[in-house]
């Protein structure tokens, strides 16, 4: 018997062999890039991840846009401005843009955008209407459109970046549970074909008002599995793959030919959250002598691969300023600014007392979330132990860090990254007591009157003077620990030129096919 | 024959409501679903409005009963990440979860079944002993291992096979290798433990006292009776490969309802893994009950009891 079976399944192998050879057509092999999640939706004013964000930036576009340099830059709207009341904001549309569907781009079309993202019935999760305290939207005529705003806000243009243009006709008559997987736009390619948790087609769009794209056929997979992903890549199934770890890419730059691997500073603040409300640290002279006891040069070389250097204060470039420097590691000054705060360790056993009561706490650090976060609390704790805070790390699994997060339970310390929209108000925003996600409960009177002034102000430097004030101010209060920009990793072929983005995304325009043969 | 019939469906219908109410008050218990969807540049008034349009600020019993009393009509309620139909997202991605699963099984009794035989026949032989080896390795090794291993080997280093993702033949053979390998070594030691029971019966000696060839007395008289318990196990096996379905599916970016599943309990998407386990539970509990039918038509002591 085992005779007759082993032929049969040697057979069956060969068959399957054969078969993973066929369906692959020689030349034209789509550009495959893999994901490490799934899209959930891909109606613009459903969607809430980078992924989904990264995806609709190729098929749809805003009237304002970021450039690769975070900077917002024209895209539907040729250019921009705000009327004496700074409320009324005129946006001149790009003349002879066409919708994929044949639909034009005017007036109508921004308009009809705009009163979708708050449609009562539709309830859709769009932010940009509140964050712009959109009034109305007034059409002046076929290429020319305003947006009535109810309070003077300065930054309308950055939170425009995710409002992406839709034709009217296509979003009115498609049901709303068809149109969420068939988004239509002017972007530079058309999505063709999505297989839920497969993968997801794009053609160029050949009649794209930036030029035709240079890479006809896009392929968006989504493998969870990071071993997976490289494992596709070295096989050649792949042509760039997202996040890896500073270590895998290491491991790629360093044996093998034929891949390279990418990185940058992106715009998630990782650092660690003091709980002002809790016992001494209330004291600032406490939560600065906490940034002096952590070695982020240590933690730099041991984990990060040597790339990038201790975050100053919340806000990143191009914005931060430049005369606010990172605290040193300085632990004879720590401990000094902790018995000038009036902790002492009285019974000898190497943890500091406030008020009669050892300082032990809990740093808790979200599992798996964040770029080496467990690694760096660690550092961090052991570097806090060492001027006398017993600081103990305790790993929560991210949906319980995210549910203390909203019942403010978390501990007096606590690992945490907030993202950016690359632009000094958003960036400092995450200060503000009313955000929910800011468990730091610092109310500072200067922060929240600066901050108020920030938001109306209009004039670059007025602004710049007092988002530059606000940061030296958060930096001398230190209601963080600060510790870094994360960093993203990548890995591509060597077929592929292309530079990563701060945010996360990727824009296919800018990425180059090398036609020769690989390198080496 | 009609009493045991209704008192296993009464039975089958308890065991569904019980799932459905362990899994949403455990999942209730470890999250709230908004704690995914609102932005980290909220403020606190936002998010409380968001829990309040989602009914999240009710008791948990009182949304438990609302979903239940949707669910018998059959309807799962809409998922709170994808906005369509638990239901609709379920059954696309089902067919993908069914063949993996089916071959897997497949597979499980093709190779199962020789070995598993040979290894009775040759009790204490290098076949039965290699048999064994091989049933405890596959039974000791982890499936999520064993998945990374076999990219590595078929995949990265020999290229023989693709590593991820579905489409032709040759991508379902590493997902089904490896789904099935913990089945595969379990069957061959239930095989071989039941032929072996057989074997020692008097009808077998009284067979081979007529002067049977041994391979009349094995296929014709052993194997048969040998199948009975073969029967239950392989039913509740397919139940227990669409489980194991969820770690092969996220290792082989498989897009089948596990994956689905894993992503929907991170995202506590409350309607979306009421409705997969459920949906699961259900395939379950059916199966359990078809083979308990099979069982009693094989061996009538089981109806009589």
């Amino acid at each position: 018997m085992p005779k007759r079976f082993l032929p049969a399944a040697l057979l069956a192998l060969g068959a399957a062999v054969a078969l993973s050879g066929c369906g692959a057509k020689s030349g034209e092999r789509p550009l495959t890039i893999l994901i490490s999640v799934e899209a959930n939706t891909l109606d613009p004013h459903f969607a809430t991840s980078t992924i989904e964000w990264t995806i609709l930036m190729n098929v749809l576009e805003p009237l304002v846009a970021r450039a690769d340099d975070m900077r917002v830059t024209p895209a539907l709207a040729e250019r921009w401005e705000v009327d004496a009341s700074r409320k009324v904001w005129t946006f001149h549309l790009r003349k002879g843009v066409k919708f994929t569907n044949g639909e034009p781009l005017d007036a109508r079309a921004v308009r009809y955008t705009f009163e979708r993202m708050r449609d009562k019935k539709l309830r859709p999760r769009s932010t940009v209407p509140g964050r712009i305290a959109l009034d109305r939207v007034e059409e002046v005529d076929a290429h020319t459109v305003r947006l009535h705003t109810r309070t003077p806000i300065a930054i309308v243009p950055v939170w425009l970046v995710n409002a992406f243009i839709l034709p009217p006709k296509h979003y009115s008559a498609t049901p709303p549970k068809e149109v969420l997987s068939q988004p239509v736009g002017t972007g530079p390619y058309k999505l063709t074909e999505w297989v839920k948790d497969s993968h997801i087609r794009m053609e160029a769009n050949g009649d794209w008002w930036g030029g035709k794209p240079k890479i006809p056929t896009v392929v968006w997979r989504p493998v969870p599995e990071t071993s997976a992903r490289l494992a596709e890549l070295e096989t050649g199934g792949a042509d760039l793959i997202t996040n890896i770890t500073g270590d895998q890419a290491k491991v790629l730059d360093g044996k093998k030919p034929g891949f390279q691997s990418f990185n940058v500073q992106g715009g998630r603040r990782i650092y660690i959250g003091i709980r002002t409300d809790w016992g001494p640290f209330g004291d600032k002279r406490v939560r600065q002598a906490m940034n002096h006891a952590v070695n982020f040069e240590v933690v730099i070389q041991k984990f990060l691969h040597g790339h990038g250097a201790r975050m100053a204060s919340v806000v990143l470039p191009p914005n931060n300023n430049p005369g606010v420097s990172s605290y040193k590691f300085d632990p004879a000054k720590a401990k000094a600014l902790l018995a000038e705060a009036g902790l002492k360790d009285a019974d000898g056993d190497g943890v500091l007392e406030a008020n009669g009561r050892p300082l032990r706490i809990k740093m808790d650090v979200p599992v798996a979330r964040y770029l080496q976060g467990t690694e760096l609390a660690e550092a961090a704790a052991a570097d806090l132990r060492a001027v006398g805070i017993h600081v103990e790390v305790q790993p929560l699994e991210w949906s319980v860090f995210l549910s203390n997060r909203r019942k403010k339970t978390l501990s007096p310390l606590y690992l945490h990254g907030f993202s950016s929209a690359f632009n000094e108000e958003t960036d400092l925003g995450v200060l503000r007591p009313s955000l929910f996600a800011n468990l730091t409960a610092w109310k500072h009177p200067q922060f929240v009157a600066s901050y108020r002034d920030l938001r109306t102000a209009f004039d670059a430097e007025t602004r710049k003077k007092l988002s530059y004030g606000l940061q030296a101010l958060v930096r001398e209060e230190a209601p963080w620990i600060f510790l870094c920009y994360q960093r993203d990793y990548f890995a591509a072929s060597a077929r592929i030129a292309w530079k990563p983005r701060p945010d996360e995304r990727i824009f296919i325009p800018a990425i180059q096919m090398k036609e020769a043969k690989p390198v080496k | 024959m009609g009493a045991y019939l209704v008192r296993r469906a009464v039975r089958a219908v308890l065991v569904i409501i019980g799932v459905s109410f362990i899994s949403f008050a455990v999942l209730f218990l470890s999250g709230d679903p908004t704690d995914i969807l609102v932005g980290e540049d909220w403020t606190r008034e936002e998010v409380q409005r968001l829990r309040r349009d989602m009914g999240l600020d009710r008791p948990w019993i009182v949304q438990y009963a609302r979903y239940a009393g949707r669910a018998v009509r059959g309807d799962f309620g809409e998922s709170l990440r994808y906005r369509r139909p638990a239901f609709d997202l379920i059954a696309e991605r089902l067919p993908a979860t069914l063949e993996l699963a089916l071959v897997a099984l497949l597979l499980s009794v093709i190779l199962a079944l020789p070995v598993g035989v040979l290894s009775a026949i040759h009790r204490g032989s290098l076949i039965d002993q290699g048999g064994m080896l091989f049933a405890l390795v596959g039974q000791a090794m982890p499936v999520f291992w064993l998945g990374l291993m076999l990219i590595l080997i078929f995949g990265v280093d020999l290229g023989w096979l693709p590593v991820s993702g579905r489409g032709t033949l040759a991508h379902l053979t590493l997902p089904a290798l490896a789904l099935s390998t913990y089945s595969i070594a379990r069957n061959t030691r239930v095989i071989r433990s039941s032929m072996l029971d057989v074997l020692g019966n008097e009808y077998i000696t009284t067979a081979r006292a007529k002067g049977l060839s041994e391979w009349i007395v094995v296929h014709l008289h052993a194997l048969r009776n040998a199948m009975i318990p073969v029967v239950t196990i392989i039913g509740l096996e397919f139940g227990h490969l669409l489980g194991g379905a969820v770690i092969v599916e996220t290792i082989f970016a498989w897009p089948g309802i596990g994956r689905l599943m894993i992503q929907a309990v991170y995202a506590k998407d409350f309607p979306l893994v009421q409705a997969s386990v459920t949906i699961t539970a259900l395939i379950f509990v059916t199966l359990n009950f078809i083979v308990d039918l099979l069982y009693s038509v094989l061996d009538p002591r089981v109806r009589l009891n």
